[in-house]
């Protein structure tokens, strides 16, 4: 009763008090909602089989349509000729991954991967590494000639080493053992162990993926790799690391100066590579990575593409950073595959709620795209989610 | 009289900006603007300059934001602010809901 008489005798709350109340309870009760309407509706961390395969199907389907093929590749092409060339690689290494998943779904993934493959080769021979190289690499020489990009051989050197771990193809050994002798000499004759992806630029990324087609090479044709990598490592760990964070840098000049520091769109990709070699040092990168540049709220994950304090402007690797949030379209694309690589389920699903919510899945006709990203984008999230099997066959060799 | 006039007109304009973005949302979805959603990725289509993709795709944005994240957060505020005054009303006398309605 006492209680009654207060309330009604008490100053009545002014109506923009209780707006302001109403709306911030409103908030508080909404925002932690939102991640399930996003959320994959799978019981696994990534896509669901679903849209795993509405994501091949676009894939598949812009390499037997010239016409979306050209709708696909030519906007990329005009940004970054690279995103061409790193789409092919990444739909290669998913197809590849799905091939051995599924024996049987191979008959559908080899053809298409050979296409790609053969496209590949030929606009590099008739063009050469330019062709799928941003328009500044013919802006001065190599320090190496005759010029070749590791990127470049690098990347092709993965796509056959895949395919041959799919299915053995004996007139591409020949193609394949020369990319890897011309990674390899370039490293090899380099102080640093560094080779050139552009002229005197030298990416960790392109190395990561170079130790991974070598091991390649050492189980599908016994050469011997493994103590070449792991001394490539060792200097990496001493010569390579940023010291304000301990991450792997991702830019050097062949003299060993670090052009550019650890970055969400060169680190993921490298530790899933660099797996393959000290699968310790790279858990350990991860873990770091994951402190700098991982980021979860309220369900939703991303990338950084700097630790912060590293003030660095936004490129194309990056994409257009979300101001405030900081938050890397590119990082946060690779940040899937090093997710999925080491098993990080929590910041898959909570990339994957992102995804959905932020990157504006379509489906058209059963296939899947993400309208905020672009075909490489799309092969890199199709690479996240099927990833596993490849890397397994490489190590049934690799002590 | 001024009071429980400001007291009606605040749900209904939370509820009235509600509509309005979701209003300005389904335009903008209508138009086909999610597509220019790609500037994120840096990619623009051939039948347009990267400066109207990139304004398209961010008026996008922000709608659809607003539409995931504002437009609920109104809509519940709004049923919430209804209640309290139902429940001030109530404490204040018998009669004030009779009065109102």
């Amino acid at each position: 009763m006492s209680l009654q008489k207060a309330k009604s005798k008490g100053p009545p709350t002014g109506p923009w008090t209780k707006t302001i109340v109403c709306v911030a309870l409103a908030t508080v009760c909404w925002l932690p909602l939102v991640r399930f309407i996003f959320r994959p509706a799978t019981d696994g961390p990534g896509l669901g089989t679903r849209e795993v395969e509405a994501l091949a199907k676009r894939q598949i389907r812009i390499w037997s349509d010239p016409v979306l093929k050209d709708r696909e590749q030519e906007p990329m092409r005009r940004s970054n000729p690279e995103w061409d060339f790193m789409g092919r690689t990444f739909t290669v290494l998913a197809l590849a991954e799905m091939s051995l998943q599924s024996p049987s779904a191979a008959a559908t993934y080899l053809p298409v991967i050979d296409t790609i493959i053969d496209d590949t080769l030929m606009r590099d021979r008739a063009e050469g590494p330019w062709v799928f190289l941003m328009g500044y690499s013919k802006a001065r020489p190599f320090n190496v000639t005759p010029a070749r990009s590791l990127f470049v051989d690098g990347e092709i050197a993965l796509m056959i080493g895949a395919r041959r771990l799919v299915r053995e193809k004996a007139e591409w050994i020949g193609e394949f053992q020369d990319r890897l002798r011309h990674c390899l000499e370039p490293i090899q004759n380099s102080r640093t162990l560094l080779a050139e992806s552009y002229p005197d630029e030298c990416w960790l990324f392109d190395h990561a993926a170079v130790m991974g087609a070598l091991l390649m090479s050492d189980r599908l044709d016994g050469t011997s790799h493994v103590r070449f990598c792991k001394r490539w490592l060792a200097l990496a760990r001493t010569n390579l690391i940023d010291p304000a964070t301990g991450l792997l840098g991702s830019e050097f000049a062949q003299d060993g100066r670090m052009l550019d520091g650890p970055e969400g769109s060169s680190i993921w990709f490298a530790l899933h590579c660099l797996r393959l070699v000290d699968d310790e040092f790279a858990r350990g990168q991860y873990d770091l990575a994951r402190q700098e540049l991982g980021r979860s709220l309220l369900g939703f994950g991303w990338s950084r593409e700097w630790p912060p304090g590293h003030r660095n402007h936004a490129d194309i690797d990056s994409g257009v950073v979300i101001p405030v949030l900081d938050a890397s379209p590119g990082g946060s694309g690779l940040a899937l595959i090093g997710a999925a690589s080491f098993g990080d389920s929590r910041y898959l699903r909570s990339l994957c709620t992102s995804l959905n919510f932020a990157a504006f899945p379509s489906y058209k006709n059963g296939a899947l795209k993400f309208t905020a990203s672009n075909q490489v984008g799309d092969a890199a999230i199709l690479y996240a989610m099927t990833l596993g099997p490849l890397w397994d066959r490489i190590r049934e060799r690799t002590p | 009289m001024k009071h429980r006039r400001t007291s009606f007109f605040v749900p209904v304009a939370l509820l009235g900006l509600a509509i309005a973005v979701l209003a300005a949302f389904t335009a903008a979805q209508n138009a086909g603007w999610r597509s220019h959603t790609s500037f994120l990725s840096l990619t623009f289509p051939d039948d347009l300059t990267p400066s109207v993709v990139a304004r398209r795709g961010t008026i996008y944005l922000i709608l659809y934001f607003a539409t995931v994240l504002v437009v609920p957060v109104l809509s519940i505020a709004a049923c919430m602010l209804v209640l309290w005054d139902l429940a001030d009303r109530r404490n204040q006398g018998p009669n004030t809901i009779e009065r109102i309605l």
